[in-house]
């Protein structure tokens, strides 16, 4: 993997701090790259310390007696099954588990039909012959949420962001001028970017959020722009 | 500002032992200790993270957890204190998601991928063993300004505030502190 979010995006992220569309796509990516999982736990092991070292706020005088009369009229089978879950998940599979991301437990089954390339259920938006749209919902306030299929070679038209876009390779590649992304890749770009993406010979889907819509600049760029609206 | 670091290794193996306690015989006696110690820090991260008035069940909500998944805590991976940090972080990330709560600052992304001052490379040894290190590398003041950012969820202005800072110092000082945890994080890259 080449392409990461930056040192920004992985500490806001650790921290919690980042709207669900932007938590998913950085927790996609922490799923599948190595080099962001030890970055990521080294965040995590400085937010345990600071854990450590911050001033206590007290709890009321019988908080930890309401706890244990939770714990022990809990049936106990339901605390059993739900450790024995975790060790058994953690053991078949080498990644990391799903629900170590910091990604709302809500939002992990899109994070595992994603991770699992599953689009049975997507309902594709045809934008143009070669590329297919489909809109992600998350309640978001700040953000266009999407996916954006193309077919093997489409030539996604020239444009350049408004805003910030954040890309997530999901399956297959795509190259522009800056360089070639692969699955799991994360890619970020601004105002300052224009490129003209190609996707490879087996198409590309990608995870795409804007937070203002992309400008179309090239031949049939107006029609495009309305088109996508 | 309390010292951060470095975390007593005596005391980060004690508390491994209490988890295994919790997590091999039910020990409640190990668990009242980890809730002792922990709960009021837990209880602070919340109010800090702005949870207010929930900020005391998130907490009974985490050590219900914790004797839940005692047994999944691999030593190996993390210390008890990062463990129950991101069991305390998930379950803040569940409420705001609840809450539909958009906690994104903008002024962050615009900066995002202005890669500014690479130049000033940093090429020290890590200590393996100890992360908190990494904020060693920092000037004083470039830590307590990172801290406060991203581990205190504060606003460039409040933290100019409580530092007695302009907002370009506190940009300045997040900026070149975020220079040396890009080079040496992950066992430098």
């Amino acid at each position: 993997m080449n392409y990461h979010p930056d040192i920004k995006l992985l500490l806001k992220y650790s921290n919690g701090q980042l709207e669900p569309a932007l938590s998913i796509a950085v927790g996609l990516h922490h799923h599948q790259c190595n080099k962001c999982q030890l970055n990521i736990a080294d965040i995590e092991s400085i937010a345990g310390d600071s854990l450590e070292y911050s001033n206590d706020v007290e709890l009321a005088d019988n908080s930890f007696d309401k706890l244990m009369g939770e714990l022990e009229g809990a049936e106990p089978n339901k605390f059993i099954n739900s450790s024995c879950e975790s060790i058994n998940s953690a053991s078949n599979n080498a990644d990391l588990h799903y629900t170590q991301l910091a990604v709302a437990q809500s939002d992990l089954s899109l994070v595992r039909k994603l991770d699992n390339q599953d689009f049975e259920d997507t309902k594709w938006k045809k934008i143009t012959k070669k590329i297919s749209q489909s809109e992600v919902f998350l309640s978001n306030k700040s953000f266009k949420v999407e996916l954006l299929k193309f077919k093997p070679n489409a030539k996604i038209p020239k444009h350049t962001h408004k805003g910030n876009e954040f890309t997530l390779v999901v399956q297959g590649n795509f190259k522009d001028r800056y360089g070639e992304y692969k699955r799991g890749e994360f890619i970020q770009m601004n105002q300052a970017n224009e490129h003209q993406p190609t996707a490879g010979e087996e198409g590309c889907i990608c995870l795409a959020i804007t937070d203002k819509p992309l400008r179309f600049t090239g031949f049939l760029g107006p029609v495009i722009n309305w088109m996508s609206r | 500002m309390k010292k951060m670091y470095p975390i007593d290794e005596s005391e980060a193996k004690r508390w491994r032992e209490h988890i295994r306690a919790v997590g091999e015989n039910r020990d409640k006696q190990a668990y009242h200790t980890l809730y002792l110690h922990f709960a009021p820090k837990i209880k602070a991260f919340y109010m800090q993270h702005g949870m207010g008035a929930n900020s005391e069940e998130l907490t009974h909500e985490v050590f219900l957890r914790v004797w839940q998944k005692a047994t999944s805590y691999s030593a190996e991976k993390a210390n008890v204190s990062t463990w129950i940090y991101t069991i305390a972080r998930n379950l803040k990330i569940d409420e705001l998601r609840k809450k539909r709560i958009s906690e994104v600052n903008h002024e962050d992304y615009e900066e995002a991928s202005v890669e500014d001052n690479q130049e000033e490379k940093i090429d020290l040894l890590r200590d393996k063993q100890n992360v908190s290190s990494i904020l060693k590398l920092m000037k004083d003041e470039q830590r307590h300004v990172i801290q406060k950012v991203y581990f205190e969820d504060k606003s460039h202005s409040v933290v100019a505030q409580e530092l007695g800072l302009t907002l370009g110092e506190v940009k300045s000082r997040v900026r070149s502190g975020l220079n040396i945890l890009r080079v040496n994080l992950g066992g430098g890259n």
